[in-house]
């Protein structure tokens, strides 16, 4: 059976004119079947975020630091949670039509940071803007992919060996970049969301499989024989592997364990029931880095304790699992594989920053969705929440082929 | 149905990734909960140790001899002085504005108007100064900043707006009330307006008056404080200079040592290595550290001052610290058969220039070999260390850069016969001498200069073996800069010439870490004033809010508050001093502070591992510890010692204090059996004897040197007196014991046979245990004619003494009968003898044995080997032996002790201890075993020696007409060594000579009253021409004739009457 192609309907690219009616529509969004409990979960980890941004900046001042500033936080949500709409209103198709124009922009993006990009902890990773937050294009390459992959594999099914190259090739060319810059947390970030949108492709879980056991021992090699990497990226490795332990940490804490070791001070003082919201250590010593941004779990774990956290984490797991319920509801599959990828982007960020601030992965920078002050991870996290909640309402006819599989 | 089932396994892997963060979760949360919990109290924890005091020394009477003495000392925290007094908010608003040092001076200058102005800021300025635009401000403008990242712009600004808050009184509410305001660049009114309309209800002009108040209040309280620590100010800008300007200046010095450590550490975390490492030209010309200055608010010429001292501030280190631990570490473990001091030396060394990777991970941990150091420490970081930079591949290789790691030294063979041989070799490998002509010249001069250091015997504080290592590790130094030098060029060459720039990742590791660096280093406190009088202490405990950063702190000092006629301690020989630790005591305990680290940082501990880490907590002591140093106060250390408590404040400042801690426990007091009337006559006695009238040692009693002891009968210890006290010269012709302050009571520090007063033990036992007949009459008659004393085998007497029996013989001390006595004992017996009246055994004054305990040394051996015997077993050994000579030897306090034996039948342990901590020690003694009659009759014998006309102490003052009681005692002379011939010999001593005479020790021992014994007395003198009649009874006479004895006597015997009566 043909593939329908509806790429030829209403033109593919900008030279067709860009009709904000063709891409934008909040008309055709079935609001009974918006993922209200989605936004619901998410709205509320947002709310509890602000809390604790809010209790930093107190504990800030009334320390006479320099930090957090939750009135800047608060104009950052602000200035971004419009994103959540804009992106609801994307219309599937129009997506599906420009996603070689989104993935292209995202693309020239990440390539012009490194001429007049700036650069932060080591990085040049941030365009300026003049909105209150730099851009940082290796967030909106999540985004990117996302779509792109979706694009390729809405036709292909990865049944022959050269269906592989294409999304492939994708994944690629972005975690490459990011990784120049060097922001290899954020280029590795995008490696789960990729098999996974693989998998709901259609991709053979053995081969997937393969895949991860491969990069694992290319991993390995190169963490062995140091081929490739910064010397700084080795040395977090190592912190990691010698920090695991709680000794091991609290005798290297005054070196490159400093991060780790006040991240790991601030969750285990969390205990049972935790501190209280401001009440936490990192709060009261300013001594965690990044506390409001990539360890603002720490602070979350050692505010609400045990018992807390793993309602938070709870939050977060029924959000993605019910992201990933709605999205195999989708009939078309271009909506389906990019509301997954939106799930999968969900999943990594939170098992990431988790897995980072609890010891399980070495050391790098990467936000809480929801929680993290950072303006384009803020950015990114609403835009693909409403791509997702759009995707997921947005009914349009569809002539796909899954459309017809039961 | 299709899709779902490929959603299926990716929600089964959410749950499972869920579960792996859940479980991690509860391990840190829970399991590891303890310790997290305790790492976290320690980032907001301040602690302090409460000393505690050390246990009271008393007399017998209750007078107290030492004690602790409660004292302050007041010491500078410059943090809290920079953030609470308005002298250093003012000083530090303006280095953040200006972007230079401001000095206090200036600052203090300029107070009012500088401060008035920075309350005058509005929000609106200072928005656009952290954005880079200029700034006008009290006269003096700010340009306009071109890179306002690097300048750090923003965060000055923020600490512009903290100083002015703090200025204005505003408290943490006060402050997040503001703060909307604060926070709005659009805001165009003066901090001090905000601040009074929305935080401190009130008005510009009260809040400015408020302002005013303070400052006027922080100028004459600083001037106040000036005054009463002016005598602790160093001298600044000629003699004019005011207490407060001195002041002032020691705070700016303070302020600059605090500043340059905090830009050591954060080099250092950046770098991976201290800055002094560094040529002073290397680190000003070829590294980039102007993000150090704008982190510390210094301009260039600071930053240089910065750059320009470090390098020797290092070597001063090394010398001063490094150096001597490393060779201090080296002796220990060689001492402690570990590993041999060369070699230990050789992986110290390695050890300071080896790279981070190689370093040990845990405190005490040794040091890799020496022989495995490949890579050298700041060479190995270098590469990588600068951004867009790598050292050229032909300039990496850096083995053989110094011999430690060069690998031609690290294979050869160990030499067994010189192990000092590779410390040689690497002398002159780098050329030591080149650089220092103190140095050897080769590698034969080194090992020579070793070997003999080790041959005279290493010691841990051996300065000059600390400055033998000091040359060689200068010339390792100076190679090691000249790799670097060449290295760092070569890198700027890569670099275009321009001065590198550290790599950014390092960079952001250094930021991190910059806050608590700061807060760490400026936190810590440097004494101000050791002993503050009254007013000083008041000022400051009572207004703590105006003397920010000046605190009070408890301590104290031991005193001796009993002194003697020159000022000295009392009994210093016998009390003992304290001391701090040594260096080898500190390291001796690395092992218990291995173990206490290990177990602190355990997550859970058991019921013995808790109690283990507290027994090692009050084990080891604190390198600032008074702990015993010699004498009593080292013998009783366990006893007087007490146990540091601890106050501890946990949460911030201001914000949910919490205070723990435990009290402190004083060390137990101590009542002591010494009298110190008696103590101190029997001092006063040996130090001024009076010379007797007829021929005597005059040396001597210009110089004397000996003891005094003073027992009762139950071996208490009345006084125990030595002399000299105060280092004297050698008196030419006698030994040198005249040079050396020693406790002479316990011990024997040259060859100290009894002599004559032997004699009486001999009797005792002889006529008890070996039948011997005391109406058995024998003649002292010359051995060949022409000769003036008596003689028997190779022994004379000091007269000829005809026919003795053997009260005679006691009383005119006649050697010959003494020498048959002797012939009459088996040896077995003569030894028994000995021990029976505690010869050859300690007297007990060591309360808890010698175990694990030092300070009371005590001498009481006899030696019994094989040799011995067999000299002994001779008929000449035994006759000297009966009378006290060559083969017996005795402290004062052993004969002392055996005295008291002879006189009532007990022979008591001595003790010098009557109470610990009101518990009195109990007393303990055995029966010398010797029928009454055997004893009643030495006894009489001795009071004849004094009652007799012909009695060796007849007629020395020792008689009840002169003293007011009866003694019985016996006179005791024996040979020392002989009178040396020669240009150091006088006229007398030679002709002494010519008779035969030899150098002795004389001896008189006894007891009062003679019919009712209540004390024992010892007196012995060291190193004389003449007999006992001549010297010793003359100096016991005068001891006896003391008031204080008397006096004691007449109290004592009272207080029996009284109970007498009483029963």
């Amino acid at each position: 059976m043909k593939e329908p192609n509806d790429d030829r309907q209403g033109g593919g690219t900008l030279s067709a004119g860009f009709h904000p009616g063709r891409a934008f529509s909040l008309r055709d969004v079935r609001w009974f079947e918006l993922d209200w409990h989605v936004l619901a979960l998410a709205l509320g980890l947002l709310l509890l975020g602000l809390a604790f941004v809010r209790a930093m900046a107190d504990a800030d001042l009334a320390a006479g630091r320099s930090g957090v500033s939750f009135a800047k936080h608060f104009q950052k949500v602000a200035l971004t949670i419009p994103a959540i709409v804009v992106a609801l209103a994307v219309r599937p198709r129009w997506l599906r039509r420009h996603a070689w124009l989104v993935y292209g922009l995202c693309v020239a993006l990440l390539v012009a940071v490194m001429f007049v990009g700036g650069s932060r902890n080591g990085s040049q990773r941030w365009i300026p803007l003049p909105i209150g937050f730099d851009l940082q294009p290796s967030e909106l390459a999540k985004l990117g992919v996302i779509v792109a992959l979706a694009r390729v594999l809405y036709r292909n099914r990865l049944e022959r060996a050269k269906d592989w190259a294409p999304p492939i090739g994708i994944a690629l060319l972005p975690i490459g970049l990011v990784a120049l810059q060097p922001d290899l947390g954020t280029a590795l970030s995008l490696v789960p969301i990729t098999l996974g949108m693989l998998f709901v492709a259609g991709a053979r879980a053995s081969i997937l499989l393969r895949f991860v056991l491969g990069a694992a021992i290319v991993g390995v090699c190169v963490w062995q024989f140091q081929i490739g990497v910064h010397d700084y990226q080795l040395q977090r490795i190592q912190t990691w592997v010698e920090g695991f332990r709680a000794q091991d940490l609290i005798h290297a804490r005054g070196g490159p364990a400093f991060h780790s070791y006040h991240a790991r001070v601030a969750i285990g003082n969390g205990g049972l029931l935790g501190q209280g919201i401001g009440a936490g250590v990192a709060n009261q010593t300013g001594y965690l880095p990044e506390r409001d941004c990539d360890s603002i779990f720490a602070v979350v774990a050692e505010e609400l304790g045990l018992l807390g956290t793993l309602g938070v984490l709870a939050a977060y797991g029924v959000m993605i699992a019910l992201m990933m319920g709605s999205a195999s509801a989708i009939r078309d599959r271009f909506s389906r594989l990019a509301a997954g990828g939106i799930a999968f982007y969900f999943a990594a960020q939170l098992f990431i920053n988790v897995a980072v601030n609890l010891g399980l992965v070495p050391m790098t920078g990467i936000t809480l969705p929801l929680f993290s002050t950072g303006g384009s991870s803020m950015l990114v996290t609403f835009l693909a929440l409403g791509l997702f909640l759009g995707l997921s309402s947005h009914h349009e006819p569809s002539l796909d082929r899954d459309s017809f599989r039961t | 149905m299709v899709a779902q089932r490929r959603f299926l396994p990716l929600v089964a892997v959410l749950a499972l990734g869920l579960f792996v963060l859940v479980a991690r979760l509860v391990q840190v949360q829970v399991f590891e909960a303890p310790v997290w919990g305790r790492e976290a109290a320690n980032l907001v924890r301040s602690s302090n140790v409460i000393p505690y005091h050390r246990g009271v020394i008393r007399d017998r009477n209750g007078v107290v001899l030492a004690r602790d003495e409660d004292l302050y000392e007041v010491e500078f925290e410059y943090r809290a002085f920079r953030r609470g007094h308005v002298l250093g908010q003012v000083a530090h608003a303006r280095s953040a504005l200006e972007l230079r040092s401001v000095p206090l001076a200036e600052a203090f200058e300029h107070l009012e108007d500088w401060a008035r102005a920075l309350v005058a800021i509005t929000p609106e300025q200072l928005a656009a100064f952290a954005r880079g635009e200029a700034l006008a401000i009290g006269g003096v403008v700010v340009p306009a900043s071109a890179d306002p990242v690097l300048e750090q712009r923003n965060q000055r600004a923020i600490d512009v707006r903290y100083y002015a808050g703090a200025l204005l009184g505003l408290d943490d509410r006060a402050a997040r009330a503001l703060r909307p305001d604060a926070e709005d660049p659009a805001r165009v009114r003066s901090w001090i307006e905000l601040a009074a309309e929305r935080a401190r209800k009130s008005t510009k002009e009260r809040l400015a008056a408020e302002l005013e108040h303070a400052l006027a209040c922080a100028r004459g309280d600083l001037d106040e404080l000036a005054a009463r620590l002016a005598d602790d100010l160093e001298s600044i800008g000629g003699e004019g200079a005011t207490p407060l300007a001195r002041l002032v200046d020691a705070l700016e010095r303070r302020r600059r040592a605090v500043e340059d450590q905090c830009a050591d550490a954060i080099f250092e975390s950046a770098a991976g290595f201290s800055a002094g490492r560094l040529s002073s030209r290397a680190l000003a010309e070829d590294l980039d550290t102007r993000w150090i200055a704008a982190l510390l608010r210094w301009d260039a010429a600071r930053a240089g001052e910065w750059s320009a001292t470090r390098r020797d501030r290092w070597l001063q280190r090394l010398d001063g610290l490094v150096v001597p631990r490393l060779f201090a570490r080296a002796v220990v473990e060689e001492e402690q058969g570990r590993k041999r001091a060369s070699a230990r030396l050789f992986d110290g060394l390695a050890e300071l220039y080896a790279p981070r990777s190689a370093a040990p991970r845990g405190r005490g941990d040794p040091p890799p070999s020496w022989t495995e150091l490949e890579e050298l420490a700041v060479l190995d970081e270098l590469d990588g260390l600068f951004e867009g930079v790598r050292l050229p591949a032909e300039e990496r290789d850096f083995r053989a850069t110094l011999p430690l790691n060069d690998p031609e030294l690290q294979t050869s063979e160990p030499g067994e016969e010189d192990p000092w041989l590779y410390v040689a070799l690497a002398t002159e490998l780098v050329d030591a001498h080149a650089l220092d002509p103190a140095a050897p010249v080769n590698a034969a001069e080194a090992s020579a200069r070793w070997n003999a250091l080790a041959e005279k015997g290493l010691a841990a504080e051996d300065p000059e073996g600390v400055a033998e290592l000091g040359r060689f590790v200068h010339a390792l130094e100076t190679r090691f800069v000249a790799a670097i030098d060449r290295a760092l060029l070569a890198l700027r060459e890569e670099n275009g010439g321009r001065p590198l720039a550290f790599a950014k990742a390092r960079l952001d590791a250094a930021l991190q870490q910059e806050k608590s660096l700061s807060k760490d280093l400026a936190s810590r406190t440097v004494l101000l004033r050791a002993q503050p009088d009254y007013e000083l202490v008041h000022l400051i405990e009572r207004h703590p809010e105006r003397y920010r950063g000046f605190e009070v702190r408890e301590t104290t000092r031991r005193v001796h508050t009993v002194v003697d006629a020159n000022g000295e301690p009392f009994a210093r020989t016998l009390l003992g001093g304290v001391r701090k630790p040594s260096l080898e005591e500190l390291f001796a305990q690395i092992r218990d502070q291995r173990r206490f680290d290990a177990l602190k940082y355990q997550v859970l501990r058991s019921a013995d591992e808790e109690r283990e880490l507290a027994e090692i907590n009050a084990r080891l002591f604190r390198a600032d510890e008074w702990t015993g140093g010699t004498g009593i106060e080292d013998y009783f250390d366990a006893e007087l010692r007490g146990r540091f408590g601890w106050r501890e404040v946990r949460g911030l400042a201001g914000r949910d204090e919490l205070t723990i801690g435990e009290p402190p426990i004083d060390g137990k007091d101590l009542d002591l059996t010494l009298d110190v009337e008696l103590q101190r006559a029997a001092q006063a006695v040996l130090e001024h004897p009076e010379l007797p009238s007829e021929r005597t040692d005059t040396e001597w009693f210009q110089n004397p040197v000996g003891a005094i002891v003073l027992l009762t009968v139950e071996g208490e210890v009345l006084a125990a007196a030595s002399v000299p006290t105060q280092k004297g010269t050698a008196v030419p012709g006698r030994d040198k014991e005249r040079e050396y302050v020693r406790e002479r009571t316990l011990t024997r520090p040259t060859f100290n046979p009894p002599g004559s007063v032997f004699k009486p033990f001999v009797a005792a036992f002889a006529l008890d245990r070996i039948g011997f007949d005391a109406s058995l009459r024998f003649r002292c008659v010359p051995l060949k004619e022409g000769d003036r004393t008596g003689g028997y085998g190779d022994l004379h007497c000091n007269a000829i003494h005809h026919e003795c029996d053997l009260t005679r013989a006691l009383t005119v001390s006649c050697n010959c009968f003494f020498a048959h006595v002797g012939e009459c004992y088996t040896t077995d017996e003569l030894l028994e003898m000995a021990r029976t009246f505690g010869f050859g055994e300690p007297t007990g004054i060591r309360l808890f044995g010698s175990s694990g305990r030092s300070g009371l040394r005590e001498d009481w051996r006899l030696p019994t080997g094989d040799a011995w015997r067999k000299a002994v077993d001779a008929a000449s050994g035994k006759r000297r032996f009966a009378n006290g000579l060559s083969f017996v030897e005795s402290t004062p306090m052993q004969l002392a002790r055996a005295t008291a034996g002879l006189a009532t039948g007990f022979l008591p342990d001595v003790s010098i201890a009557r109470r610990l901590e009101g518990v009195p020690v109990p007393k303990k003694g055995r029966e010398l075993g010797l029928s009454e009659t055997s004893l009643a009759f030495v006894r009489s014998a001795m009071e004849r020696v004094v009652t007799d006309p012909e009695g060796s102490a007849h007629g020395k003052g020792l008689d009840e007409r002169a003293l007011g009681f009866t003694v019985a005692a016996k006179t005791g002379s024996a040979d020392y060594a002989a009178i040396r011939k020669g240009f150091e010999a006088s006229d007398v001593e030679l002709s002494l000579a010519a008779e035969g005479r030899v150098r002795k020790h004389t001896w008189v021992t006894g007891w009062f009253p003679a019919d009712h014994p209540r004390a024992v007395f010892v007196i012995y003198l060291h190193d004389l021409l003449y007999t006992s009649s001549h010297t010793a009874v003359h100096v016991g006479a005068q001891f006896l004739r003391q008031e204080a004895v008397k006096s004691w006597l007449a109290r004592t015997l009272e207080a029996e009457r009284q109970a007498e009566e009483a029963r």
